[in-house]
């Protein structure tokens, strides 16, 4: 009976946790390239549940259990992770030139703190004021000589779909580094649109070995939330959390019946 | 589940900035050479209940851990100087600029100001000022007696005169480039200022070194899609309504769990 108040207690923990994954998704629905998470829950190890009122004790401790077995028992549920969903968002037309979306796999590198690299497929850069190619937020796109310095006016900057930069008198300048990765899953949300890996992810540097891309000029790719399911799971999350307090309250009231009945009369 | 209360809630916030942006874009779709903003937004720190690779048991590892994202947040908002639209006015004074470069403005406090509205006008010394009477840098007299004025796509800007077969040249109007002119700074009054982030400005003749041409008679009005905004702005409603839908789920939830406790 106390065990059941705790196996619903964790009924409401997972549907908690699996709303707040939820709503960052939602919240996120107008972020570039940004990749919905997926929560996993799994039950607890199952116990083994014996008789106690048999007179047969385990002693010493260690030795052979031999209480009569009932069964096995499940007593909850809890996290098991969070996965990222890499499945491509949309693509939406913008015609900036500096507006670049990839099909396919892989992610823009970008130079982050201490020489680190940062990965995003969020692919709305500017110039900065030196006329390297830099993220909404200021930091260095890398292609494979480096920083990408075009210094040169934006509109004759293509970018072909093998990520060859070109500017507006036909010199190639560089071409982007699209990194990829054997083991995308555990790459780290970092926030600001980036990705970090943890040292396990594997990264494929060579541009040509990696991924099957097309970069897209002038497009932004949208989130990849998927708005209805991701509406659909918090009305059942609600229920779930629902049906677990009803759960809690129900043996509360048994518990207090027990109660009344051993104790109050 | 509070958390989930605040992340919907900077989800409404970043949605409410984003019609905000999109509001000033629609409502300068006819202001002369007005440049659209876009809003690009990013999500925040995400905190890291399990990391992935921690030891699941001695032998393996979990694949990929637990996060839950904090929501979502403004990055930046940027100008996009696209080519806006270009009308014909057939008023002399009237330029555009087609391609990059602003023009240069002097403002009352003694700083240079930049424009892409070419609306220019003659004030009553023959100065050729903006719609608000601040001088084009750098300033031009157009004479008084001055019958016809002609603007080349260079710039320079010659008057036919009473008496004269060769039309006079009465100066040169230069133009400023920027290398990165989203870094710049809107003033209102369609005028702009120069930033760390935008550089120093390059300031020479129009149509070389990489500065448009100049067209007379003609007006560049904004770079606003009609279209492409209200597409926009039904998005951004949706998006505000998802995120005004969790807060809802997660207070409902709330609201179960104090009822537990009666």
């Amino acid at each position: 009976m106390i065990r059941g108040l705790y196996t619903s207690a964790s009924g409401m923990v997972v549907s908690q946790e699996r709303m707040d994954v939820a709503t960052n998704n939602l919240a996120n629905i107008n972020t570039p390239g940004f990749r919905e998470q997926i929560y996993v829950s799994k039950s607890y190890p199952e116990n083994e549940v014996v008789r106690t009122d048999d007179n047969v004790t385990q002693l010493p401790r260690g030795s052979i259990d031999q209480r009569p077995q009932v069964g096995d028992l499940n007593t909850g549920v809890a996290s098991d992770g969070t996965y990222t969903n890499f499945e491509e968002g949309k693509l939406k037309r913008t015609e900036n030139p500096l507006d670049l979306a990839i099909t396919g796999d892989g992610f823009f590198t970008v130079e982050g703190d201490d020489g680190e690299e940062y990965y995003t497929r969020d692919g709305i850069f500017t110039m900065n004021e030196e006329g390297s190619l830099v993220t909404g937020n200021g930091r260095y796109v890398l292609g494979e000589e480096g920083r990408i310095t075009v210094d040169d006016e934006v509109e004759g900057i293509s970018v072909a779909g093998d990520g060859t930069i070109t500017n507006g008198d036909g010199e190639v300048v560089d071409r982007l580094q699209i990194t990829s990765f054997e083991n995308p899953q555990r790459l780290q949300n970092r926030g600001e649109n980036f990705f970090v890996d943890d040292g396990e992810a594997q990264p494929i540097t060579d541009t040509d070995l990696g991924a099957d891309f097309t970069i897209q000029q002038g497009f932004q790719e949208i989130s990849n939330t998927d708005p209805i399911r991701e509406l659909i799971n918090t009305i059942e999350i609600q229920r779930l959390y629902e049906m677990n307090s009803q759960m809690i309250s129900q043996q509360n009231e048994a518990l207090g019946q027990s109660f009344q009945r051993v104790a109050g009369s | 589940m509070i958390r989930s209360l605040y992340t919907g809630g900077a989800g409404m916030k970043a949605q409410q900035k984003n019609v905000d942006v999109t509001a000033n874009n629609l409502a300068n779709v006819n202001t002369n050479g007005f440049k659209k903003d876009l809003v690009n937004f990013e999500d925040l720190y995400y905190h890291y209940m399990k990391s992935p690779g921690a030891p699941s048991t001695e032998a393996t590892d979990h694949p990929t851990g637990i996060s839950v994202g904090m929501g979502v947040g403004t990055g930046s908002t940027a100008k996009v100087y696209t080519q806006g639209n270009m009308e014909t006015t057939e008023n002399p004074m009237d330029m555009a600029i087609k391609g990059d470069g602003f023009f240069q403005v002097l403002k009352p406090d003694g700083t240079t100001a930049y424009t892409r509205d070419g609306s220019f006008k003659v004030d009553g010394e023959g100065q050729i000022v903006t719609s608000e009477g601040n001088y084009l840098e750098p300033q031009i007299q157009i004479p008084e007696e001055a019958t016809e004025v002609t603007i080349r796509s260079d710039g320079t800007v010659s008057a036919d005169m009473p008496g004269q077969e060769e039309p006079e040249n009465v100066g040169q109007i230069e133009l400023a480039r920027f290398v990165n002119p989203a870094g710049l700074k809107a003033e209102g009054s369609n005028l702009f200022t120069e930033t760390p982030a935008s550089g120093d400005p390059f300031v020479g003749t129009a149509g070389r070194d990489g500065i448009g041409q100049i067209e007379q008679g003609t007006l560049e009005k904004s770079n606003v899609d009609v279209i492409e905004a209200l597409t926009d702005l039904i998005a951004q409603q949706r998006g505000y309504e998802f995120n005004h839908r969790t807060i809802r789920t997660s207070d409902r939830m709330l609201e179960r769990a104090t009822t537990l406790l009666q």
